[in-house]
């Protein structure tokens, strides 16, 4: 076996075997799914709705135009009339409730005003702006004498189809696999190259280093290194593919079956039905058994063709390129900065800078997902620094062929330049104690012989 | 007796400072060769350039006449200054993966180590981790694993410092024996005992540069002060009033049963001159040259050059 292979060997046997690499395996995927839909489960479970006390002084609001309580707002118009201060008053104290104070001239003055102890938020304005809103709207309608049938027509809510390239797309699903993807790619990348770093350090600091590097180059190493972590990295990717793709096809096969066995069950309650009910009832019923079920099967097959829209070998195929790409790029940095260091506390000064691009690409992902053809989204896409990440939040929504080949090609080409970069500071920092580096430093430690 | 390994005019800058200036050293095949100097001298940087660890600026070295190149270094053992292990992995498979980056087959080196183990009494360890073994235990398995490929030249940085004295002992039983089979080994050290007892050959290195050169005994001679030492029954008072002319006494000690004199003659005299002008004052049992410590040597080489002795 060649030198490198032994050292890949060595790197991919001793972390694979051990309980950690188990652990991170099983658990992994709990912990991502959970750091990716946590958030919104939250938001979505808010114990407390926010209450919203009405006076309403033009006295618009208080009949049958009261606003709906949304998900989590609750409206009070029990004080519809009340005197605004005394209700005011009562509430100062409470932090879950505001007052909303609409003045009398609100048609005209299109300005109402809210109390609350504190700011409870943009969510709630913006409900009540909304609300308020069509509600004026509609009366203002009224005003006009138009007939109640023709204001309910003109109150519309449109839904936008897409379609790219005559062929369906959902923008929903889009987004999901893009926000899902590049934040996997941001895990990869940091939790692999935190482990070349540490891989570099441990042999530096057991002093192991020298032995290793009078039998193999240092370059041999440090590749050995990156590419051993990397393997690891990949098949717990792999791993988790596989465990992801039998829990969907378990997961699907039973929600057809029951799907299906209704249809079997659909015999009985018919002949349960036949024997007591009056035929009509009966065929009310079953019509209306059969549309839960049809619409629970449309619903499920909407899922379907919009997963099918995707363009799965685009989206795999890249994932795996950015996924090495951006990992390459990082970890050999990483295994420079261990290189550099005696002790972990001294990595701080050198991993900001490194480590900047990466959660600057992850900060800005958001704005990517929300529109993937901006410039923003072009730089962060082409810049190899952000590349991995901010590319594969675009991808999903199409990409144009030449932009994703400048950015690999660029990735592939930065791939050498830091890893001829990092390499010369390993060769040289490995065998550096005792010496607080500066960057100044290890730009001479680039020209060494 | 052919030089294994020939370094010519190695000079190795970093930043401001020279590490060697235009070092020459000829190793030849078979000999345990010393390299002596002061901290900071030059000897790690010469060690590793042999090694390939690093590169020279200028000057070249040679291996078995050919052009050091990193085929060599499965024919090199190096046992460095700071050594270490990989603390967490197991002692029998980090020694094969460390004879296998040297080049071994894994069955062949198993073989071997199994061999080796038993000789050191740890067969017993293969399991353990490194980092449930002592520190004199891992020093055991660093030495196994630096020898374990049969290496043509064996290179060793300070090897006796850190180890304790069981373990210095069994070492230098071993590389003494080793030399015997044919290994040629460099060492380094600033244990001037060690120098005496097992070095054939030796540079001093100060200041970067390589101050004296040679094989131990010839040097010895070299830097001798004509120096007798004469031990003798009878009067010291006579033994005293015999030395004068071309002969200065440098010290004489009264001890139980003989009295011991050192006497330097002056240049161009003979020792049979001597003998004749204190064999009347004196019964002589005992007549022998004094050669200078290599310690001596040194000092006396390097006088002039700001050395300090105490480094040594």
């Amino acid at each position: 076996m060649s030198k490198i292979g032994l050292i890949i060997k060595r790197e991919y046997t001793t972390r694979v075997r051990k309980k950690s690499f188990l652990v991170m395996t099983i658990l992994g995927p709990l912990l991502f799914s959970a750091l990716i839909f946590a958030p919104i489960i939250l938001a979505n479970t808010k114990s407390e709705k926010h209450k919203v006390v009405v006076v309403d002084g033009s006295q618009l609001f208080c009949g049958d135009n009261s606003f709906k309580n949304s998900k989590n707002i609750q409206y009070d118009f029990s004080y519809c009339g009340a005197d605004s201060i005394a209700v005011k008053n009562t509430y100062k104290d409470s932090e879950h409730v505001s007052v909303l104070i609409i003045p009398s001239n609100i048609i005209r003055g299109n300005e109402a005003f809210l109390h609350s102890k504190v700011d409870p938020g943009d969510d709630v304005t913006s409900d009540i702006e909304n609300q308020m809103g069509s509600a004026i709207t509609r009366s203002k309608l009224h005003t006009q004498n138009l007939p109640d049938n023709l204001i309910e027509q003109v109150q519309t809510t449109i839904k936008v189809s897409n379609s790219v390239n005559n062929e369906h797309s959902n923008t929903d699903i889009n987004m999901v696999l893009g926000y899902v993807a590049s934040f996997l790619i941001y895990m990869f990348i940091f939790i692999y190259s935190v482990q070349v770093m540490r891989g570099v350090m441990e042999e530096k600091v057991s002093r192991i280093v020298e032995v290793i590097i009078s039998s193999v180059k240092p370059f041999q190493l440090m590749m050995g290194k990156v590419i051993g972590v990397g393997l690891i990295g990949f098949t717990q990717f792999i791993i988790w593919i596989v465990m992801s793709f039998t829990v969907f096809t378990i997961g699907s096969n039973y929600l057809q079956g029951q799907l299906a066995t209704p249809n079997g069950s659909n015999s009985s309650i018919e002949q349960t039905m036949k024997k007591g009910m009056p035929q009509q009832q009966a065929v009310q019923m079953m019509t209306h058994v059969n549309a839960t079920q049809s619409k629970a099967a449309n619903k499920l097959n909407e899922i379907d063709d919009d997963l099918r829209s995707i363009n799965w070998p685009l989206v795999v195929g890249m994932f795996i390129f950015y996924f090495l790409g951006g990992y390459l790029l990082y970890s050999s940095l990483f295994a420079a900065i261990g290189s550099a260091v005696d002790q972990e506390t001294d990595t701080q000064q050198f991993m900001l800078p490194v480590t900047a691009p990466l959660i600057l690409s992850i900060v800005i992902m958001q704005n990517i997902i929300r529109d993937p053809h901006s410039s923003l989204a072009f730089w962060f896409s082409i810049i190899p620094f952000t590349s991995p990440i901010a590319m594969m939040a675009r991808i999903p929504f199409g990409i144009n062929p030449w932009e994703l080949f400048l950015s690999m090609g660029l990735l592939i080409a930065s791939i050498f330049g830091t890893i001829w970069l990092a390499g010369r500071i390993y060769r040289v920092g490995l065998l550096m104690y005792g010496k607080k580096v500066t960057y100044k430093e290890l730009g001479k430690w680039l020209f060494y012989k | 007796m052919s030089d294994l390994l020939v370094a010519k005019n190695i000079v190795k800058r970093y930043d401001k400072h020279t590490a060697l200036n235009d070092v020459s050293i000829n190793v030849p095949e078979g000999c345990i060769y010393g390299l002596l100097g002061p901290n900071g001298a030059g000897k790690t940087s010469m060690i590793r350039i042999i090694n390939q660890i690093t590169g020279p600026d200028s000057g070249e070295v040679l291996f078995n006449g050919e052009k050091l190149a990193p085929h060599h270094v499965e024919q090199i053992g190096y046992l460095p200054e700071e050594r270490g292990l990989y603390k967490k992995m197991k002692v029998g498979e980090q020694a094969l993966y460390l004879a296998q980056l040297k080049g071994m087959k894994e069955s062949e080196a198993k073989l071997k180590l199994r061999e080796w183990f038993k000789k050191f009494e740890i067969n017993a360890w293969w399991d353990k981790k490194v980092e449930e073994l002592s520190k004199g235990m891992a020093q055991k398995v660093q030495f196994i694993v630096t020898v374990l490929h049969q290496p043509r030249l064996l290179i060793l940085d300070e090897p006796f410092s850190g180890f304790d004295p069981i373990n210095a002992e069994l070492i230098k039983t071993e590389l003494l024996s080793m030399r015997k089979q044919g290994t040629t080994i460099i060492l380094s050290t600033h244990n001037m005992g060690s120098v005496e007892e097992i070095c054939n050959f030796i540079t001093l290195i100060n200041n970067s540069k390589a101050v004296l050169e040679g094989a131990v005994s010839e040097l010895r001679h070299k830097y001798k002060a004509n120096i007798w030492e004469v031990q003798f029954n009878g009067s010291t008072e006579a033994f005293r009033s015999a030395i004068t002319g071309k002969y200065e006494l440098v010290s004489v000690n009264e001890e139980a049963n003989t009295n011991v004199a050192r006497v330097k003659i002056a240049e161009g005299s003979l020792s049979n001159d001597l003998l004749k002008t204190i064999i009347p004052a004196s019964t002589i049992t005992g007549f022998s040259e004094v050669l200078p410590s290599m310690s001596e040597v040194f000092i006396s080489a390097v006088q002039g050059s700001n050395i300090t002795p105490s480094a040594l």
